[in-house]
């Protein structure tokens, strides 16, 4: 892979094989984000456009201070938000724990046994009931690797609400899976 | 209970097993969050944006192109209008020493060309 500081020279420069091989490095990246954020498949492919074309016209901006994937996903995040909001879909607000929790792992025909593969999906499926800040802090850690600080750097999050999230996140998954496998343990 | 869920998650991100049912759904969660988002870019995605991008430059290019023009028609015309009012006869006065040496003037002009050429063939890259 390239270094950031010559690939982003060579884009500024006018190398359009540079911007090509730009797009390839970050298109996943950029894909699980929107994929995550948004639910509409044809809003998803456009909005992938959108941040590639932000991503060309600030490229002179970026100031080397963080990773250019960091920087990249920072305007993916931007961006989807953007689009939450003119959607006039609530991102902002953070269920009140105690009652979220219980809506979410209530106890509606949880089948008794699932295989893994099914269980993925399920699993992927409660991802996608979470609050858009605790799905965006799972996909970038656990899928894009990124860690506390790039997260922070990415969606503006302090570094312990970031933890925080993902704790939580993590947490009703695993309530709910818990009641899906049928062996909730009795203290 | 946030303390015991805190190290339970701990220890399997670390790969520890855990044999509770909390662990054994903790690690089911950590298996399937892992998994990348179904969504997948057209293999073309990239060479569409570059096309959309040239397109966006060349349509921009053509507009301040036609501005420049514009801009240009009118200073000359300000000129010409400004010359006919004012009653202005052109007058080389200063200049008419270059009728002597016609060769120093050719010499001139062709050595800024040069330095035009030199600039733009080997100063500009190196800058970018």
């Amino acid at each position: 892979m390239m270094d950031d500081r010559v690939l982003v020279s060579q884009v500024l420069s006018g190398d359009r094989t540079a911007f090509r091989q730009l797009i390839k490095q970050h298109e996943r990246l950029v894909a699980h984000m929107v994929a995550r954020l948004i639910d509409d498949k044809e809003d998803r492919e456009e909005l992938c456009q959108d941040v590639f074309l932000r991503v060309y016209e600030k490229l002179g901006e970026f100031n080397f201070q963080s990773k250019l994937s960091t920087w990249v996903a920072t305007i993916a995040y931007r961006l989807g938000v953007n689009h939450l909001r003119k959607k006039k879909i609530k991102i902002s607000d953070i269920p009140e724990e105690g009652s979220f929790t219980a809506h979410f792992i209530s106890d509606e025909n949880p089948e008794e046994s699932l295989e893994d593969k099914e269980m993925n999906m399920l699993v992927l499926k409660l991802v996608d009931q979470l609050p858009t800040q605790y799905k965006i802090v799972l996909t970038l850690y656990h899928v894009d690797q990124m860690n506390y600080q790039e997260i922070e750097n990415v969606t503006g999050m302090p570094e312990g609400t970031v933890k925080n999230y993902l704790f939580r996140a993590r947490h009703l998954l695993k309530e709910k899976v818990k009641k899906y496998l049928g062996k909730e343990e009795w203290i | 209970m946030k303390t015991k869920d805190e190290e339970l998650q701990n220890k399997i991100v670390a790969g520890g097993a855990d044999d509770s049912a909390d662990g054994l759904a903790y690690k089911k969660v950590f298996h399937a969050i892992t998994v990348e988002p179904s969504f997948n870019l057209p293999f073309n995605f990239a060479d569409t944006l570059i096309r959309q991008i040239e397109n966006k430059e060349a349509k921009s290019t053509n507009y301040d192109m036609r501005w420049l023009a514009v801009g240009i028609f009118v200073l000359f015309l300000g000129a010409v209008i400004g010359a006919i009012l004012s009653g202005f006869k052109p007058n080389f006065g200063a200049f008419k020493f270059w009728a002597s040496y016609p060769g120093l003037f050719a010499f001139g002009l062709v050595f800024i060309l040069f330095l035009q050429w030199l600039d733009k063939k080997w100063v500009n890259p190196r800058l970018t």
